[in-house]
């Protein structure tokens, strides 16, 4: 794997452009070398030993894509060096022996990359991949830094926060150039600490170049974001804001046009102007500019406090509203100076850390300007020393209304009291929501389209208005109006929208549950632009609404009597959630930790509906992955017995009107998603009671045929199982609600416009809020650590997770089955013996693996070990993505160093990330490096593979939450000897332990022996596997005949 | 030298001036603001009308080649009809340090005076306050200027120094400091006369001002956090939208004081849009192809 750098390079003379060199290392290398003696101090760089050659970065992701046009140039920086060369990047995933004793110093190294200037390099930055997983990259620290940076980039564009500026450049005594520049402007309210955010988060390296020759002082942090900021928008905008206007500008004469025509130019040059034309020119721009900085500088800047009176204040009160004047730091907003205090203070002073220079012209100033845009302030200015205005309530509304707007823009502070511009003081719109039919029983049938009558009511603050009541108040035409204590605005706009509101034809009918669902949960719901303030509701629908928005609000159903086994009490709580929603038919998302028991309590719900109607009216449908098929059928004997099960899988499975006849008999019906797909008519011709995909994911992708087939079944209810956090996962997200309900999330074009860009790529807050309050009511996701699912879980939760093998491992197994129990029926004694343990051996080790069997080298592990040649390998992989997915650490033991050479080419590979392997053969102090970095790297391997005979190693593996056993050891001590490795002393956490089955295998069968004997269990097989050789040959054939 | 050489009262017309500075009015009005037009009448009363009017097309024909300020005046060149441009000086009287005294005690009496020099506005009453303290602001007498010119025309002021003069208006509706330094005071000395006069004057303690500054480790201070981010970028946001309003800066700042055929607002409203579009189809576009409007190379 290689790991990509953006290193941006600021132009060092003029005539050079701004650009970023994309450079990369790659652990492909050979092992660095060592070096030994004394080391030396290098001044005179060597070449990286591990950096991707240019031309490779070109091949690998440069195809189609602005790298072609690239310059190879090099660069020299400063690297954290040891004895074995320059240390990797913490992305690169490697496996060299590195010296980790001598204590790090930088040392000059040149790589050699891709260059390219700012314009191109912002489009790679912005295209590459924010999520590199599952690929054979990842992007260094600092190519994710400007990345980021880039999106700052493009809000200052799409806002106009730019500025064309004219610089000089003296070259020597009498060589002058002008050049035109976009500058960009952030002094907005939100970005002195957004800056300050940048500035902190900048990592070193992007510090690190330095000249080949001598070591310079790097540039500092801010030198180097400003100058990536405005490089960025002035490469972007000479490029984008080349218009016709623009172009026009080319044959102007008048200075001020030759000015602007460079704007659009690549050199940016001033030409066919003299020196004093644009001397007089800068002149008059710096007086244009100087208003730019009217609010302070960059530590401070000039604030306005609004104070609200107590009461309503008489309408010719002059002095009833009060602004006074302050200065407020940039970038910690509370630090707020009274305009009293600068009086007292001179030219510079420091408070928490600020320095304030020049307070009392700064904040001279700062009055001036805002006088030009709100006069009645500079009456407040004929004093020596002005502390605040003193306004009546229509110029204050003036004020809030026109000049806030204007001088927040301008970069002031503006200190408005809490209820201007909120919900609630402004006019708005009630909804109405009351029962049109008696409430659902629980015990009748679906209620897919149970309506609500619904009533659009005008409202101000927490009251609605009759229109006599509006108009009355509108008409005493005053801006700032106290009702009830509570101070609201009326302003034309919104005088203007509540008259469309009146005019309007429909305020009453009857909606759908979801659509009163989703105009309640969206907090940007809103009527001929009046926002919807309050949803009021009536009869049940105000239980419904209640316990929709607040999950533990729910009333616990009683466990179904025929379910084998106790529920935990959050499994009990999980199913009456579940039937809450089935009861009003909407669709839900269970999404609880792997390990929870979703599958139980699918089940549960199921038996609930069948004890609660006497019978199911149709059979339900439960969709997953072919490799859990069994595990749900398995699952569905033990824990629900009493409920018909059919499984729809295989060659021979039924198609057309019999398989419509069979499942009439079945209380469910378990098949594949790819069967969905390849059977789609025949499942849906049935009428189903419900459906519910496990592994939901599977549905991520809204134009793959599966999730078609999905969303057009005929079904009474609908759920989906996962158990990766869904809520992050947004295309997915919506994909899956759109299945579940249909429309509520809006088309997937609006949904990607509204919440997927803005939440994804720029962590808009706003969007994520916004959608949360959307979502939240229909997932319920529960977390191991939780502290109250915590209580209900024992320290250990065991969970045999069945497997299939595929064609190619049945095949052997029966092969080897039939040889070999030919051989064993021919001999006896010690040679009979041997031959049966060679027998377990083999078995065991065609259930694990193919490969494992057939000794394939590893050259054919890297390629062929994922194309489904094992069935729990499969499984296992899906296992492990929801635990990557959730940030957990997992173990993975086997008894066999093969299948762990095996597991760790192929886990790396296929999911694209680093994992330890630890075996017999690894040296005692690697074992413990390796332990460490699991234990105590918060960016260590998620995944730890153990391939050792268990006892006697101590190892302390406590940040582990899932212990996977991928082959079993036939005696359980030894097995819990090795799951106790992860919750020995210090254990704070859960662990889930997974032990794999092969179905039909002699696993199965020593599984099913040690259940039924588990108290035997230590005496009888202890020893290991000597007892099965004491077996008689038909004893032995009953054993391990593989059952299909 | 030919006939075309000469203008209808038989004046000599001045060489065409290459790259001079053109006065910001084409026709009509010099000066924008009222100072600036003050100080124009100011000097007015001191010409006759015919050195005016052709100071007036100097100045607007862009004869000026350059304009540099000293202590208490200007110097500039002007092109006339010889070949080698002629050297203008003008220089103010300074008020001496009592006359600026009673001026600043005057000033300090009224925030007001400060804060609209300071955003660059010329109080209204800053006359009255001149007056009050038994001085002029601007130039009501000829001792008041001393203007000098190397031409050979007899008059001083000539119309070369009127020309200087429009120009010099121009400046003053940029800067309303300038006539201030003219007369012997620059903007710190002002500032810091004003500071001195209000609230309680506590000396200033440098030896209390820690710099706190650009404060930056070295990169071995850095070595042991090389490869991280000093802060998680989770929290970061930006939010990707059209502006509120279309122009907010050029909204912010107005036009600059320049003469030019076009203005920035309607030269450049069409290239802000299409800069704006583009941003945003980026973010929320296709992002395979980055935005062009068929106007890349």
């Amino acid at each position: 794997m290689w790991v990509l750098h953006a290193h941006w390079q600021p132009s060092r003379r003029q005539g050079e452009l701004d650009g970023v060199l994309f450079w990369a290392e790659t652990s492909d290398a050979a092992q660095p070398d060592r070096f030994r003696g004394q080391m030396p101090k290098r001044f005179h760089p060597n070449p990286h030993p591990f950096s991707l050659p240019p031309q490779v970065i070109l091949e690998k992701i440069g195809a189609g894509t602005p790298f072609e046009d690239a310059e190879v140039r090099t660069a020299v920086f400063r690297l954290p060096t040891s004895r074995t060369g320059p240390l990797p990047s913490p992305e690169l995933n490697h496996s060299w022996d590195l010296d980790s004793l001598t204590p790090p110093f930088l040392s000059p190294w040149q790589v050699s990359g891709l260059w390219l200037p700012a314009r191109k390099a912002f489009s790679i930055l912005t295209n590459l991949p924010r999520e590199t997983r599952g690929l054979d990259f990842s992007l260094g620290v600092e190519t994710r830094y400007w990345q980021t940076v880039c999106n700052l980039v493009l809000e200052v564009l799409a806002e106009q926060k730019i500025l064309p500026v004219l610089k000089m450049h003296q070259h020597a005594a009498n060589r002058i150039a002008f050049q035109a520049r976009w500058m960009a402007v952030l002094d907005g309210p939100r970005d002195g600490p957004r800056l300050a955010h940048l500035l902190a988060a900048m990592p070193p390296v992007c510090r690190s170049e330095t000249r080949p020759d001598r070591i310079d002082n790097p540039p500092t942090p801010r030198s180097l974001l400003d100058g990536f900021i405005n490089g960025m928008c002035d490469a972007l905008a000479r490029s984008w804001g080349r218009t016709r206007d623009a172009r026009a500008l080319a044959s102007g004469e008048h200075p001020l046009e030759r000015w602007l025509a460079a704007l659009f130019t690549e050199d940016a040059v001033v030409s066919n102007a003299s020196v004093p034309q644009l001397q007089a020119l800068s002149s008059s721009l710096t007086a244009w500019m100087r208003n730019l900085r009217a609010s302070g500088d960059t530590v401070f800047r000039v604030a306005f406090r609004l104070e609200t009176p107590e009461a309503q204040p008489d309408d010719t009160d002059s002095a009833a509203w009060k602004i006074e004047y302050l200065l407020q730091a940039r970038e910690d907003p509370s630090l707020l100076i009274p305009a009293s205090e600068v009086w007292r203070r001179q030219s510079v002073f420091t408070q928490l850390g600020k320095r304030f220079e020049q307070p009392q012209e700064k904040l001279l100033a700062g009055l001036g300007y805002a006088g030009r845009l709100f006069p009645p302030l500079l009456e407040s200015l004929q004093v020596r020393e002005p502390t605040g205005v003193e306004l009546d309530t229509q110029t204050t509304y003036a004020f809030l209304r026109q000049a806030a707007p204007l001088l927040e823009q301008a970069g002031f502070g503006l200190l408005v009291p809490p209820w201007w511009n909120q919900r609630g003081s402004r006019l708005g719109v009630r909804l109405v929501l009351k029962p049109q039919q008696a409430a659902p029983s629980s015990s009748k049938l679906l209620t897919l389209n149970a309506l609500v009558s619904y009533e659009w009511q005008l409202s101000l603050g927490d009251t609605a208005l009759t229109r006599e009541e509006f108009e009355a108040i509108a008409a005493l035409k005053m801006p700032l109006v106290q009702i009830r204590g509570q101070w609201v605005q009326l302003d034309t706009e919104q005088v203007e929208a509540a008259m469309r509101f009146w005019e309007r034809q429909q305020q009453s009918g009857e909606m759908s549950l979801l659509q009163a669902a989703q105009l309640a949960l969206d907090e940007q719901s809103s009527s001929e632009g009046l926002p919807l303030d309050e949803v009021v509701t009536e009869g049940w629908v105000t239980e419904w609404l209640d316990r929709l928005s607040s999950q533990d609000r729910l009333s616990l159903l009683p466990q179904p009597s025929h379910l084998q086994g106790d529920l935990r009490p959050y499994q009990v709580q999980g199913f009456s959630w579940l039937a809450f929603f089935r009861r009003w038919g909407l669709g839900a998302i269970l999404a609880d930790d792997m390990g929870l028991g979703k599958t139980i309590q699918a089940l549960a719900l199921l038996l609930h509906e069948k004890e609660s109607l006497g019978s199911l009216p149709a059979p339900v449908l439960l969709v997953c992955p072919t490799s859990v098929v069994t595990n749900w059928q398995r699952e569905a004997r033990r824990f629900a017995p009493g409920l018909n099960v059919m499984i729809h899988q295989g060659p021979d499975r039924l198609k057309n009107s019999s398989f419509g006849e069979a499942v009439r008999k079945a209380d469910l019906v378990v098949t594949s998603y790819a069967l969905l797909r390849m059977d789609a008519e025949t499942i849906q011709a049935v009428n189903w009671y419900g459906v519910i995909l496990d592994e939901a994911q599977n549905i991520k992708n809204p134009a793959a045929k599966q999730t078609q087939a999905a969303r057009k079944l005929n079904a009474g209810f609908r759920f989906a199982l996962t158990g990766t956090p869904v809520e992050n996962r947004l295309t997915e997200l919506w994909s899956i609600m759109h299945f579940l309900n249909p429309g509520y999330l809006g088309t997937q074009t609006n949904f990607r416009r509204e919440f997927v860009l803005p939440i994804e790529r720029f962590g808009d807050p706003d969007s994520t809020d916004r959608l949360r309050k959307m979502v939240s009511p229909f997932i319920l996701r529960r977390l191991k650590s939780d502290p109250n699912v915590i209580q209900d879980l024992p320290d250990k939760i065991e969970m045999k997770e069945y497997c299939n093998l595929s064609e190619e491992q049945a095949t052997l197994y029966e092969a080897v089955v039939q040889d070999t129990m030919r051989k064993i029926a021919e001999s006896d004694g010690i040679e009979r013996r041997g031959k049966v343990l060679t027998l377990l051996l083999q078995l065991k080790q065609i259930c694990n693996h193919p490969a494992q069997y057939l000794h394939e080298g590893e050259t054919a592990i890297q390629t062929e070990v994922i194309n489904g040649r094992s069935g729990k390998l499969n499984r296992l992989l899906e296992m492990l993505e929801e635990v990557l997915e959730s940030g957990d650490r997992a173990l993975i033991f086997t008894q066999f160093t093969q299948m762990g050479d095996i597991l760790s080419a192929a886990l790396p590979h296929v999911m694209g990330v680093p994992v330890l392997y630890l075996h017999g053969g690894t040296p005692a102090l690697m074992r413990d490096q390796m332990v460490r970095r699991f234990q105590e790297d918060e960016r260590g391997p998620q995944l730890f593979i153990l391939s050792l005979k268990a006892g006697g190693l101590g190892l302390n593996l406590t940040r582990a939450s899932h212990v996977f056993h991928f082959d079993r050891w036939w005696n359980p001590a030894v097995e819990d000897q090795a799951t106790d490795r992860t919750y020995r002393i210090g254990q704070h956490q859960n662990v889930t332990v997974h032990k794999f089955i092969t179905v039909g295998t002699l696993e199965e069968k020593i599984d099913e022996l040690i259940e039924s004997k588990k108290g035997l269990a230590e005496a009888v097989i202890g020893s290991g596997e000597q007892w099965l050789t004491e077996l008689s040959t038909d004893e032995l054939r009953e054993m391990v005949a593989l059952r299909r | 030298m030919s006939n075309e050489d000469f203008d209808w009262n038989g004046q000599r017309k001045p060489r065409k001036a290459r790259g001079g500075i053109q006065s910001r009015s084409g026709q009509g009005d010099f000066a924008r603001n009222w100072w600036a037009r003050r100080w124009l009448t100011a000097m007015e009363r001191l010409l006759d009308s015919r050195r005016l009017a052709r100071g007036r097309s100097y100045a607007r024909a862009g004869q000026v080649l350059s304009l540099e300020e000293f202590p208490g005046g200007v110097t500039a060149k002007v092109q006339g009809s010889r070949p080698a441009p002629y050297r203008v000086t003008i220089k103010m009287t300074p008020l001496n340090n009592d006359q600026w005294n009673k001026v600043l005690n005057e000033l300090s009496g009224r925030a007001i005076f400060a804060a609209q020099l300071l955003a660059g506005e010329m109080p209204a009453e800053i006359e009255d306050v001149f007056d009050a303290a038994g001085v002029s602001l601007f130039p009501d007498r000829l001792t008041d200027l001393r203007t000098d010119c190397t031409c050979p025309d007899y008059a001083n002021p000539c119309k070369h120094v009127a020309a200087v003069h429009y120009i010099l208006g121009d400046r003053f509706d940029e800067d309303p400091f300038l006539i201030l330094r003219l007369r012997g005071r620059t903007q710190e000395q002002i500032l810091a006369g004003l500071r001195s006069r209000r609230g309680v004057d506590a000396p200033v303690d440098r030896g209390t001002i820690i710099d706190v500054g650009d404060n930056v480790p070295t990169l071995e201070e850095e070595l042991p956090t090389f490869w991280e981010m000093g802060r998680d970028l989770h929290g970061f946001s930006v939010q990707i939208r059209p502006p509120a309003i279309p122009l907010p800066l050029l909204k912010r700042l107005g036009e600059p004081e320049v003469r030019a055929p076009i203005t920035l607002q309607g030269q450049l409203e069409e290239v802000y849009e299409a800069i704006s579009q583009a941003a945003l189809s980026l973010a929320y576009g296709d992002f395979g192809a980055p935005p062009t409007n068929g106007m890349e190379e």
